[in-house]
């Protein structure tokens, strides 16, 4: 009894004191990493369509027999059974790689580059409201996540990329389909962002010398908050004498890059695995500018990196290598069927 | 007779800095792996992790275990700093967590602030805090005491004015 009370009173300050770092790191870290915090549900006209293509998204991928990465292991070469449909304005063809319809056409290739398998979808879109963005859950707010295959589902995708992760910072523009979710500046260095018009067209931008506000004014309708940004004015941003370590290092990575008037690259590129080491962010922007970008950005990149065509992972999403997991993700950008 | 307790808390000093050495090392070791599995992601605060506990825990207690007139810092003011310098580590460990993750936070503001409050409140009570420099045994009935009373000489801060203080 006597030793007991001699260990509490020796220690019990520094017992005290720790329990109450523990406890508050851990409510940090918890609020970081896990707790979501909604702000705001997605407002939209389509909202009850929405959800109703959610159901019908996903039942769709799972009769056509498309593998989630999700649910074991989705490759580039999930069968996928063209499909010609002549409803609506015009003829729709899909294929394993290959999408055509409603004037607009997305074609995917594989390519290898560094020792890496990158795949590369070249999208001409008839208008610029095709290409969109979407909230994980239809939800704005921090750890509110989903996958990209599920949001690609639930908005009926033709293709979709995961987005900015938004979710994972507190500060930084958040303009989502037009629509200001979030007007302050975002930390770190890099304050660049890429937003997209509503005509279609990308430009560059600094929050630190434009508001939020006056993007949404001058018609800004979709921004990424990630970067940096790998092409501008047809030339490469980055280099390999970027002190940056991330950007030295390969990696999974995740890019958008616009060539002409509605005329887009998207790229996403396996990584850390023993077939795909990953890109730096000098191979992507090479990469990103051998297809002619004008402007390219970089995206959420890592075991975020996804990219989801017709229902069915094309790459192989994974955050340590051994497994092929799809992460999930705050936000998509995707193409609407 | 004077008792100082000065040989004591010297030895104690030397243990604290060896205890803040190993820390050091241990945050080190604990950064190099860390960043090993990061994926080429960094983090200045991960790779200075070992600074807090090698700068202001094991070079402040060798300095003061090694000079001589140094007044030596009672059990509360080492507490205090030693909170103080747990919560700088921690800050730093979860900042470069958070950062190496592709996130930002404003929660580490607390740590800052925290620990910066504790490094003050130690320092302030190293210099003001009253401390027992000796220990006097008084026998016979000198100055209207009892046979064989212990006395405590203190003093306030750095006031070179003595006091009995019980």
């Amino acid at each position: 009894m006597t030793r007991k009370k001699s260990f509490f009173r020796r220690h019990g300050y520094a017992l005290l004191f720790s329990l109450a770092l523990t406890m508050l790191t851990g409510y940090v870290l918890l609020d970081t990493f896990v707790l979501p915090h909604a702000v705001a549900a997605v407002e939209t006209a389509s909202a009850a369509e929405t959800t109703t293509n959610a159901q019908a998204g996903s039942d769709s991928a799972e009769s056509s027999g498309g593998a989630s990465a999700a649910a074991g292991g989705a490759t580039n070469t999930a069968a996928l059974a063209t499909t010609a449909d002549t409803a609506g304005s015009g003829e729709t063809v899909v294929t394993n790689n290959s999408y055509s319809g409603n004037g607009q056409s997305i074609t995917i290739t594989t390519v290898r580059v560094s020792g890496t398998t990158a795949y590369v979808a070249d999208v001409q879109l008839s208008s610029a409201d095709s290409l969109k963005t979407a909230l994980a859950q239809n939800t704005y707010g921090s750890n509110i996540t989903q996958t990209t295959s599920e949001m690609a589902a639930a908005n009926d995708a033709i293709l979709a990329i995961n987005g900015d992760y938004y979710g994972a910072n507190k500060r930084g523009y958040v303009i989502k389909n037009g629509i200001l979710y979030r007007d302050s500046v975002r930390q770190g260095d890099d304050t660049q962002d890429l937003v997209i018009y509503q005509d279609g067209s990308f430009a560059i931008v600094d929050e630190t010398e434009i508001t939020a506000q006056e993007l949404i004014d001058s018609g800004v309708v979709q921004l990424f908050s990630f970067g940096p940004v790998l092409m501008e004015d047809g030339e490469i941003r980055v280099s390999s004498s970027d002190e940056v370590s991330r950007a030295k290092t390969s990696n999974p990575r995740t890019a958008i890059g616009i060539i002409d008037e509605l005329h887009y690259i998207i790229v996403v590129a396996d990584g850390r695995t023993s077939e795909s080491k990953g890109l730096s962010l000098l191979e992507l922007a090479e990469l990103m500018d051998s297809y002619g970008c004008v402007i390219a950005y970089n995206l959420d990149g890592g075991g975020s990196s996804t990219m989801v065509f017709n229902g069915s992972v094309v790459n192989n999403p994974t955050t340590n290598g051994k497994s092929i997991t799809e992460r999930s993700v705050s936000d998509i950008v995707y193409i609407a069927a | 007779m004077y008792t100082l307790p000065r040989n004591a808390k010297t030895v104690s000093l030397k243990r604290t800095a060896w205890t803040y050495g190993i820390l050091a090392l241990f945050c080190g070791i604990f950064s190099m792996i860390y960043l090993q599995f990061s994926h080429g992601e960094s983090s200045p605060f991960l790779i200075w992790l070992f600074a807090p506990s090698l700068l202001l825990g094991m070079a402040p207690a060798l300095l003061l275990s090694r000079a001589r007139t140094a007044k030596l810092p009672g059990r509360a003011v080492r507490r205090i700093w030693n909170s103080a310098i747990a919560t700088l580590s921690v800050g730093m460990l979860v900042r470069s967590v958070i950062n190496i993750s592709g996130r930002y936070t404003d929660y580490d503001a607390i740590y800052w602030i925290t620990s910066g409050v504790l490094f003050l409140a130690a320092v302030a009570c190293y210099f003001t805090r009253t401390t027992v420099v000796a220990r006097e045994t008084w026998t016979g009935t000198t100055r209207g005491l009892s046979p064989e009373i212990q006395v405590m000489i203190c003093k306030t801060g750095s006031s070179k004015k003595y006091r009995r203080c019980c």
